[in-house]
């Protein structure tokens, strides 16, 4: 009993250690958004708890920084990029899910693989390219490219949300006279509804936080990464604070409400097959 | 005949879209990377890098990822064993360990520069307050590398601790229960038990971050700037620098090449059990 | 598995999500719409982009105070400042516009540091034609040298100064009141001397320099190269190795901060973690001083041109330039706000608020009486002879070079001995890269000393 109670205290111990390791950077940024500067960053040795509360840094910034251009162009590549998931990914699902386990699984590795290249080996030669088809500094361009990072883990869950559907259902609408493409998406896409609009909210995350796409193929009209990235590199603390915020709490939000999604069996599970 | 080849045919746009947006980028990068403004297969890139600390990369990006990922897989290790257990809080817990995997890297970037700096800042203000002495967190090869662990690891051990949680569930209690009944110490089931079973888990895990790891560069970026440099911040430091455009092509080839060996690596290990 | 109640769970945290995005969509449109309900543009307002890459003080006065003064003058012309992170951005994008043929209206301000990469590439508009227009009558001496180098160099006139950058030293009169120091340090050997008596006195690294890598570290020890009497370029004539072992002695007495330190560094001199700052641009001055929380005033911050080297005392000439890419549209437009921008009144206003050393000598006439203590120090400065380094494509790549010698000699501290040595391989690696990726003859006359320093004093 006594080693039950000595393992529970520590058990309590470690949870509460990991929970302010968790919470602490995101501490600092509340302070440093909120807190008067002369107890954050003009401070040597900054106060852990906040000295005051105020709204000024914030007004500052987004008085004197252009914040809505860059939300725009963050919201507008992300969407595109969640919708050409799907546009690519659903019909890849359905094409894995058909095929015979062996031949699945080496193209999911394939795709798993093209994860893998460096996004840094491919920006350089596609901005090259890009300036050439006048897809450089837009969004569609910077769509195409980040999707690169989402297109693997989307066409994963969708596979497994397609997996998850009975096979009977399909093969009584096809039975029924519907023709495949109606199959597809008049049909097994509702559902597997879940499975879609996640994937769709975790495309549009990975693009939300994308940088070295961004970095490299949208420098003059940049996404908030990048923008935060310049702010703190021109040591301008304080309006990367502000827009560190705005990148960060629907994001946030969005994480705690996927969490469910993200557990291990989802992700490990498919590919042992 | 015809459906046999349906799937692919519902596969085709995912695997144009990596063809021209991954393989074709990759295999131009590295094409270029042999060339300079008068010759067409020439290593002279390449010795220029050697010149410009070439192995140094080679070598602080190995050490990086590997002392990442000893942090990443021991405290994640430590927090899957506690969430494999029932207490109280516990949908609180993990909706809050989660919460790091969703937070973009620029801004832990920024919360961490502001907490690690070479005087003051927040880590050094905590310290005072337990009356130790300030350190310079860049003061040296060794403290660089530790921040910038510390900072990735931050944010990816929640990934790898949800991967491995799954791997545990999978474990039936009664093999513990069993070796508990013949004497085994948590640390002998721990080695014998937990670990054998899931080999494939961490393989996977493995792969994934291992991969990230290498490919780590918005966070050494801010942190530390070009030096200690990495095979990243390398590449993207020549891209910036119009004059040695070519040297960064090979730069990404260098990279690309550590990134498939590891792949290759993991791969093999994984068949070989 | 109960399916259909994992489904119900899921549709509805999903429902939710989807309706915090709908929310924060509709805030920003809806703070987009009121933002710019003031904006109406008719499609006779020429729109111009002015591509820079300014510091935030700086982009913040430009935003707010010269452009709209520029607007106002000229109202069916419209300016958008980009604002691009470093200097070499600008000059990527420079290029990946003329050659996705997007230029649009553009005028760039570029620094004269990566001009040369832009007149190589062929990007650059000639302005011979129209430089009557856009010059304005009586410009300093040293805009029109450079004017002059260009005309005698290229056979044309690719660029024109509009705004020149002298660094100046910044240090605490504080400290050196409590070491007992009367005056700044007049030569690098009283440097020395004041940097031991202020760590006799307690101030552990009390010298501070722009040590972080980049483009800020290259720019600074090419001033030091040639105010020791070297060719910077070289790497290891006599004047650039007496440089770097002069910076290994005074290394021990640089603060931490230096391997963080480049054009944004200032905040640690009114901190306190170090106190003399060699060197700065003067735009810090401002914000030094007109900090509350940073509190220093004129009796606590002391700004001078800094210590004489042995050989000379001159500054380097920084700044930027005015450039035109090549098939620009609106001509017109844009010589208008060029004109502006080297006009008195612009170039008074950037050199009173952001101590921006002004290339149109009229608008050092009438200048307020309280006109800081950083002005004399500009003054000084320029009086004593500037000089510009070689405007050469490949500038960048000698900066790469300088970057490895500081990180060798400096940064890993090599042995003394050494130093000349790994100058002498930056040398070669300079050569071995003109002979390969330019021709030999290239080559050569960089090794016989053709890329001088131009001196325009």
């Amino acid at each position: 009993m006594n080693n039950s109670k000595l393992s529970r205290t520590g058990l309590y111990i470690v949870i509460f250690l990991v929970s302010l390791a968790v919470i602490y950077p995101l501490y600092v940024l509340f302070l440093i958004a909120f807190s008067p500067v002369r107890y954050t960053l003009d401070a040597r040795y900054p106060l852990q708890y906040p000295g005051g509360l105020t709204l000024t840094n914030l007004l500052t910034a987004f008085k004197g920084f252009n914040l809505v251009g860059p939300a725009l162009r963050s919201i507008e590549t992300a969407f595109l990029v969640g919708a050409i998931a799907l546009v690519i990914g659903i019909p890849a699902a359905y094409g894995l899910s058909k095929l015979p386990r062996r031949q699945a699984n080496t193209i999911t590795t394939l795709l798993f693989l093209v994860n893998m290249l460096p996004a840094i080996v491919i920006a350089i030669p596609i901005s090259a390219q890009f300036i050439s088809a006048h897809l450089y500094n837009t969004v569609p361009g910077l769509a195409l490219a980040q999707e690169l990072v989402v297109l693997p883990l989307s066409v994963f869950l969708l596979l497994g949300a397609f997996d998850s559907i009975p096979r009977d259902l399909e093969y009584q609408a096809r039975v029924d006279g519907a023709g495949l493409l109606r199959t597809v998406y008049l049909i097994l896409v509702p559902l597997a509804k879940a499975g879609v609009v996640s994937t769709f909210l975790l495309a549009w995350m990975m693009s939300w936080d994308e940088f070295t796409f961004a970095v490299i193929l949208s420098p003059i009209n940049p996404t908030l990464p990048i923008v935060i990235y310049e702010n703190i590199t021109r040591g301008n603390i304080l309006a990367s604070s502000a827009f560190a915020l705005i990148l960060t709490l629907p994001v946030v939000v969005m994480t705690m409400l996927l969490q469910r999604y993200l557990k291990g069996e989802f992700l490990a599970g498919g590919l042992n097959g | 005949m015809k459906e046999k080849y349906i799937p692919f045919l519902f596969l085709l746009p995912a695997l144009l879209y990596v063809a021209y947006f991954s393989f074709y980028p990759t295999a131009s990068a590295v094409y270029q990377s042999f060339q300079t403004p008068h010759a067409h297969f020439v290593l002279s890139n390449y010795k220029g890098l050697l010149y410009f600390g070439l192995s140094e990369a080679i070598l602080n990006t190995l050490f990086l990822s590997a002392g990442a990922l000893a942090i990443q897989f021991a405290v994640a290790f430590v927090v899957s064993s506690v969430l494999i257990r029932e207490f109280r809080g516990k949908s609180v817990f993990t909706a809050l360990f989660v919460i790091p995997f969703g937070v973009a890297t620029v801004v832990a970037g920024f919360s961490f520069s502001n907490i690690f700096a070479t005087t003051g800042g927040y880590a050094n203000s905590l310290l005072r307050i337990f009356g130790l002495p300030p350190l310079n967190w860049y003061s040296s090869w060794g403290m660089d590398m530790l921040t910038i662990m510390v900072s990735d690891s931050w944010k990816n051990t929640p990934i790898v601790a949800l991967i491995l949680l799954a791997g545990m569930t999978s474990i039936s209690p009664e093999i513990y229960k069993a070796a508990a009944l013949d004497g085994a110490g948590p640390l002998r089931r721990f080695i014998h038990i937990t670990l054998p079973n899931l080999k494939g888990y961490i393989a996977i895990a493995l792969v994934i971050r291992g991969v990230s790891e290498f490919n780590i560069f918005a966070l050494p970026l801010i942190l530390v700037g070009y030096r200690p440099v990495f095979l990243t911040t390398m590449t993207y430091e020549f891209y910036s620098t119009t004059a040695s455009v070519y040297y960064s092509y090979a730069a990404a080839t260098v990279l690309l090449a550590f990134v498939l060996a590891f792949s290759l690596l993991v791969i093999k290990m994984r068949e070989n059990h | 598995m109960n399916c259909y109640g994992t489904q119900k769970a899921a549709s509805r945290s999903v429902l939710a999500v989807g309706v915090v995005i709908v929310i924060i969509i509709a805030a920003i449109a809806g703070y987009f719409v009121l933002t710019n309900l003031g904006h109406a543009s008719t499609t006779s307002r020429v729109n111009i982009k002015f591509y820079e890459s300014l510091a935030p003080s700086e982009a913040a006065y430009f935003q707010g105070t010269i452009i709209p003064q520029f607007e106002s003058q000229y109202p069916n012309v419209n300016v958008t400042l980009v604002n691009l992170p470093s200097a070499s951005q600008v000059a990527t994008d420079v290029e990946a516009l003329e050659k996705g043929n997007d230029v649009g209206a553009s005028l760039v301000g570029i620094d004269n540091l990566v001009v040369g990469e832009l007149i190589y590439g062929n990007y650059l508009m000639n302005l011979t034609p129209i430089i009557s227009t856009m010059e304005p009558s009586g410009l300093i001496q040293s805009a029109v040298n450079m004017i002059n180098y260009e005309n005698q160099v290229y056979k044309a006139v690719y660029f024109i100064p509009f705004r020149s950058n002298i660094p100046l030293v910044f240090y605490s009169k504080t400290a050196f009141q409590n070491a007992g120091i009367t005056s700044p340090p007049a030569t690098y050997t009283e440097l020395l001397q004041d940097a031991q008596k202020l760590k006799a006195a307690g101030y552990s690294g009390p010298v501070m320099f722009q040590g972080h890598g980049g483009a800020s570290t290259p720019t600074e020890l090419y001033q030091w190269m040639v105010q020791f009497g070297g060719n910077p370029f070289l790497f290891n004539d006599s004047g650039d190795v007496e440089a770097f072992q002069f910076l290994w002695n005074l290394s021990s007495y640089f603060s931490p901060e230096y391997i963080h330190g480049y054009w944004g560094s200032y905040v640690g001199l009114a901190q306190g973690t170090y106190q003399i700052l060699d060197y700065q641009w003067p735009y810090v001055y401002n914000l030094l001083t007109t900090n509350a929380s940073l509190g220093m005033t004129n009796q606590t911050l002391g700004v001078y041109p800094g210590p004489a080297g042995p050989v000379n005392d001159n500054h380097l000439l920084g700044g930027d330039v005015l450039v035109i890419p090549k098939g620009v549209s609106d001509l017109t437009q844009i010589e208008e706000f060029a004109n502006f921008l080297l006009g008195a009144q612009a170039q008074r206003e950037t050199l009173i608020n952001l101590s921006w050393v002004a290339v149109n000598s009229a608008a050092y006439q009438n200048l307020p009486a309280n006109f800081s203590a950083v002005g004399t120090a500009l003054e000084q400065a320029v009086n004593t002879g500037v000089f510009l380094r070689n405007p050469t494509p490949w500038i960048t790549q000698w900066n790469s070079l300088a970057d490895d010698a500081w990180t060798k000699i400096i940064v890993d501290h090599a042995s003394y001995s050494q130093i000349q040595s790994i100058l002498n391989a930056e040398n070669q690696q300079l050569y071995e890269y003109l002979a390969s990726n330019y021709n030999s003859t290239v080559a050569q006359q960089y090794e016989q000393n053709a890329y001088k320093p131009i001196s325009v004093s």
